[in-house]
């Protein structure tokens, strides 16, 4: 089939047919704002927010859902777009907290983003607000839909990403909610706490709850690594402040998981600095762990050792190696157990 | 008669609050019903504007009831619907409680006006028109309730509809969007249960159904209308094929001392009387005379179109629900009417259908020619395994869906030249144009603007047919345009049978002058067309046998219409009918389709089209013709095509 020529804000451009007009926009680098667009997930059209101006066309349409056609004549930020962007913008600050001071998101949060670009900084629309109980029983994130805009990527993540569906939306009207079935809190529910749809949250409505009070956006030092759990290898960016990692999120770019964590990347990374945690070798003695050093330890080991394929042969003994650490030092794990004269060498992620 | 003080409905202004009563226009002119249930209208508010009859009247108050009725249906999906509507909602609140102001008043625009240009359906974009114009044209009756002596409440009866072009387009108000919508949100069985709630029949209607729907629907303006026909099917074969029996809900709580319900004839509409009238509760027996049951469905349209065990599990889901089929039963020689009230059947529905032949006024159509057979005969021994001795020509004659039933069936049994002979031109045709084209490919021929006259026959046997040119002259009462014979054009077509299909009639002889059931010069029973009712008690009818020659939608519309009324019949005594069937009785007179409102859509998804299979393995036999969609990728791109043209309408009386 051959290209769709049409322009956009003046400039033309050629995409392929079935291309939305949101994606013919972002490749002539048009920064179009969304809250409900999902590359990954079917496609909603919910937030209105993309709306933009298609000549002949009796209203604003959704550029995330309305694909391009030839000679489409389209304007992103004419004067129309922006009043109903910051229409739009008015009517979700007309029952969405304004807790800014205190909220976690704020400084990575697209409705403050978009309320700074469209100068919107308040309602205007005093109507009443919703008053739901906060869901913060599970140890991994808290859900405050009060502040939820319903944009339903959370919704999408859960059904067409995950698999759990343990969201969607609930009743019509005003009082819509995302929740699991029956208002349930998300604990009670089929959720498996990977957190893609706290990822994905565009508001404060989902945080993690280990990073509460514990850093600010622009305070945190992203830093790049490989989730050490599984042998899939996920790429997961941890969120380091003053040395001290406070959160995990994952790599978008990353062609293993492609923005994807299950929740022990997601959530599992508090024993780096557990207080629990094994810093020192330690040998029993009389029944009782003493701390000692590395040197005797590893003397102790090696002896031992040598003591046991001495009498009982190279076969009884093994080594199991760990999914947690590098590919080099399992290379060099197998060719140490090798050189003691056994094959019985094993991985706990060879499933 | 109803006069107009103001509207605004359709885009049109009609102001007439400084003229006197006499001198305003009629409510009828606007295509409005005066009335529901039998009070008189006195606002009409919806999703095209505002029709004002009775002067006392206050918008606001009227205003805030119409949205606190958006956001009921309001489905929360995008902000300014289900925020927007709320928040108008509750301004008009403040407003008529007296706790409002002049800003307040003013922001209304503001909001209303976001929510037509950026909503995600046209709930959201059609709701706010009412009140944009009452701001406009009633300013005053907003800036009454900021004075100290706020106008008082009014004491209406409010009764809203949500419905739709292709919902208010379909005979039986099947309620398409939200079946739809589920197709789109991948919920297929949901869907389907949406189409049982008014027909079991929703694999046969999505085959042969001539979908009234698709000529209502918004999208045709902008490329080609929904193929909501093909997306029923799509459902139901979905099921079927995973094997999964969808029934909606019982509609209503079962009867301490169930009534029994007789009904006569087991086609569409005796099938979705039983079925409605089960799901309700009811001990239901249907009468067959013939040794199959699905009426038309069974021995009418051949099974190409429609293969017999996708209606006969459509059959067994009726029956699964409790209902008796009694095949081989004609009421009239093995029972009558009034011995199955006798034998207590509380109420009674006749949908018998038209299986007999019209005659053509031909002559030698009387003369018993072999080789001569009406068409009804022609597909009722065809689709029984019966047929008749074969020639190697036939003319069929007419133009309808039953000639082309006729034709095609034809071809398929081996017969060499199939001839259509019609009066009019191709245009003109009344049947379905899927069904022309069809038998175009398929090799008939047509005979266009000729007319039989005389059946030709050797020795008790049909040699042909002479037939006499017609010229169309000027458009009769129909709209078509009328044909007239050109003198001294007769010719012959050499064919050794025919088979016309002009149109058929009913066998009413097992109704008698007593029963109180009356018949009509056309030969069908007089029913209330609310109802259903005849005039004898307890004893209702439905389908073909009252409408004439019509389509399967329509007799299940009639259908659904009578089951109500038999339920209200058999609980009270009187054969009433709900509310809300009401208000669709006042939308199917007031229209909902407007060709002249497009819809927010550009173009560039194109409709997706069913498989159907090629022409020389459709002649192979009675092998389905159309295959519907090819999986669910093709149904989801259709359904993701629907721009949910939802429209609320709320009438104050």
């Amino acid at each position: 089939m051959s290209a769709v020529k049409l322009t956009i804000d003046g400039m033309p451009v050629e995409v392929a047919p079935g291309t939305t007009i949101l994606e013919a926009a972002r490749k002539l680098e048009i920064d179009i704002p969304t809250f409900c667009h999902d590359p990954e997930l079917t496609r909603n059209g919910a937030c209105r927010m993309c709306v933009v101006e298609v000549e002949k066309a009796r209203a604003l349409v959704a550029s995330c859902c309305t694909p391009v056609a030839p000679d489409m004549v389209v304007h992103t930020d004419s004067e129309r777009v922006r009043t109903a962007r910051q229409t739009i913008l008015r009517l979700i600050l007309a029952n969405h907290p304004l807790e800014c001071i205190t909220c976690e998101k704020t400084g990575d949060c697209r409705l403050q983003d978009y309320c700074y670009r469209y100068g919107v900084s308040e309602s205007g629309f005093q109507g009443e607000t919703k008053d739901l109980p906060l869901d913060d029983t599970n140890p991994f994130f808290i859900r405050d839909m009060n502040k939820c805009i319903l944009c339903g990527i959370c919704v999408g993540k859960c059904q067409e990403i995950n698999g759990a569906g343990a969201i969607d939306f609930t009743r019509r009207g005003f009082v819509t909610n995302v929740s699991p079935p029956f208002g349930d809190p998300i604990e009670n529910s089929s959720c498996v706490f990977c957190g893609m749809c706290v990822d994905v949250c565009p508001v404060g409505a989902l945080v993690p709850k280990a990073g509460v009070g514990k850093g600010r956006p622009w305070e945190i030092e992203k830093v790049k690594t490989i989730c050490p759990y599984c042998g899939t290898g996920c790429s997961v960016y941890l969120h380091v402040k003053d040395g001290k990692i406070i959160g995990a999120s994952p790599d978008a770019e990353s062609p293993v998981n492609r923005g994807h964590l299950c929740a022990k990347g997601r959530f599992g990374w508090d024993f780096v600095h557990s207080e629990e945690r094994l810093t020192r070798p330690l040998i029993r003695r009389n029944g009782v762990f003493v701390e000692a050093g590395w040197d005797e330890a590893l003397d102790l080991v090696a002896s031992r050792l040598k003591e046991s394929i001495a009498r009982y042969g190279p076969d009884a003994f093994m080594g199991l190696s760990s999914a947690k650490t590098s590919n080099e030092d399992n290379y060099l794990f197998q060719k140490l157990v090798r050189h003691l004269g056994t094959n019985n060498v094993d991985h706990c992620a060879r499933l | 008669m109803a006069k107009v003080l103001f509207s605004s409905w359709n885009g049109t202004i009609i102001d007439e609050r400084n003229k006197d009563h006499a001198a305003r226009i009629d409510l009828e002119e606007l295509h409005l019903p005066d009335q529901i249930g039998g009070t008189d209208l006195k606002v009409f508010v919806g999703w095209s504007g505002l029709v004002v009859v009775d002067p006392e009247i206050n918008v606001v108050e009227i205003l805030e009831n119409y949205f606190r009725a958006v956001q009921r249906e309001s489905c929360g999906r995008c902000i300014p619907c289900r925020v927007g509507s709320k928040l108008i909602a509750d301004r008009l609140a403040r407003i008529t409680a007296g706790r409002s102001n002049r800003a307040e008043i003013d922001s209304l625009a503001w909001i209303g006006r976001v929510m037509k240009e950026s909503s995600l359906c046209e709930l959201g974009q059609s709701s706010p028109l009412p009140l944009l114009h009452a701001l406009e044209y009633f300013q005053d009756h907003f800036t009454a309730y900021l004075e100290k002596e706020r106008p008082v409440a009014g004491d209406y009866d409010y009764r809203s509809i949500l419905t739709a072009p292709c919902r208010n387009g379909c005979p039986a108000h099947i309620d398409i969007p939200s079946y739809i919508r589920c197709i789109k949100e991948g919920f297929f069985e949901e869907s389907l249960a949406i189409i049982r709630e008014k027909t079991p029949l929703a694999g046969v209607l999505g085959r042969v159904c001539v979908h009234p729907c698709e000529a209502n629907c918004n999208r045709q303006t902008v490329d080609a209308p929904l193929s909501i026909r093909v997306l029923k099917r799509f459902v139901a074969d979905y099921a079927d094929h995973n094997g999964a029996r969808v029934l909606p809900g019982a509609a209503g709580a079962p009867q301490a001392e169930a009534a029994r319900v007789a009904v006569v004839g087991s086609g569409p509409a005796g099938l979705t009387v039983a079925y409605q009238l089960a799901r309700r509760g009811y001990k239901v027996t249907i009468f067959e005379a013939l040794p199959v049951a699905g009426g038309m469905l069974a021995v009418g349209i051949p099974s190409y179109r429609l293969p017999r065990d996708i209606l006969n599990g459509e059959i067994e889901l009726v029956k699964d629900l409790g209902v008796e089929i009694k095949l081989n039963t004609r009421i009239g020689t093995d029972l009558t009417l009034e011995q199955l009230q006798r034998e207590g059947y509380q109420a009674v529905f006749i949908a018998t259908g038209l299986h007999k032949s019209g005659r053509m006024g031909v002559e030698g159509e009387d003369a018993g020619y072999q080789g001569f057979m009406p068409g009804v005969e022609y597909l009722r021994r065809i689709n029984l395994g019966e047929p008749p001795e074969l020639g190697r020509s036939v003319a069929v004659i007419g133009g309808g869906n039953v000639a082309m039933d006729c034709a095609r069936s034809s071809l398929r049994l081996g017969i060499k030249d199939v001839y259509l002979i019609y009066r009019r031109s191709r245009t003109e045709m009344p049947a379905n144009e899927e069904e022309i084209v069809a038998a175009e490919e398929e090799g008939v021929q047509f005979v266009l603007q000729s007319n039989p006259t005389r059946i030709l026959a050797e020795g008790g046997r049909v040699t042909g047919v002479e037939c006499i040119r017609m010229a169309l002259g000027e458009p009769d009462s129909s709209g078509r345009r009328r044909p007239v014979p050109v003198e001294g054009s007769e010719f012959i077509l050499d064919v050794d049978m025919v088979v016309p299909a002009t149109g058929q009639v009913a066998d009413f002889s097992f109704i008698s002058p007593e029963s109180g059931i009356e018949l009509s010069r056309r030969g069908t029973i007089v029913a209330d067309p609310k109802t259903m009712a005849t005039g004898a008690p307890g004893i209702f009818a439905g389908g073909d046998a009252v409408l004439g020659a019509r389509t399967v939608i329509e007799a299940i519309a009639s259908a659904n219409k009578a089951a109500q009324a038999i339920d209200a019949y058999l609980r009270t005594g009187k054969a009433a009918l709900p509310p809300e069937r009401e208000m669709e009785q006042f939308l199917e007179q007031a229209g909902v389709y407007n060709p002249a409102v497009l819809p927010v859509l550009v173009g560039g998804r194109e409709r997706q089209e069913e498989e159907s299979l090629p022409v020389a393995a459709r002649l192979r036999g009675f092998n389905e013709a159309e295959l519907g969609f090819k999986g669910p990728p093709e149904a989801l791109r259709e359904a993701d095509r629907c721009a949910c043209c939802l429209r609320l309408g709320l009438a104050v009386f």
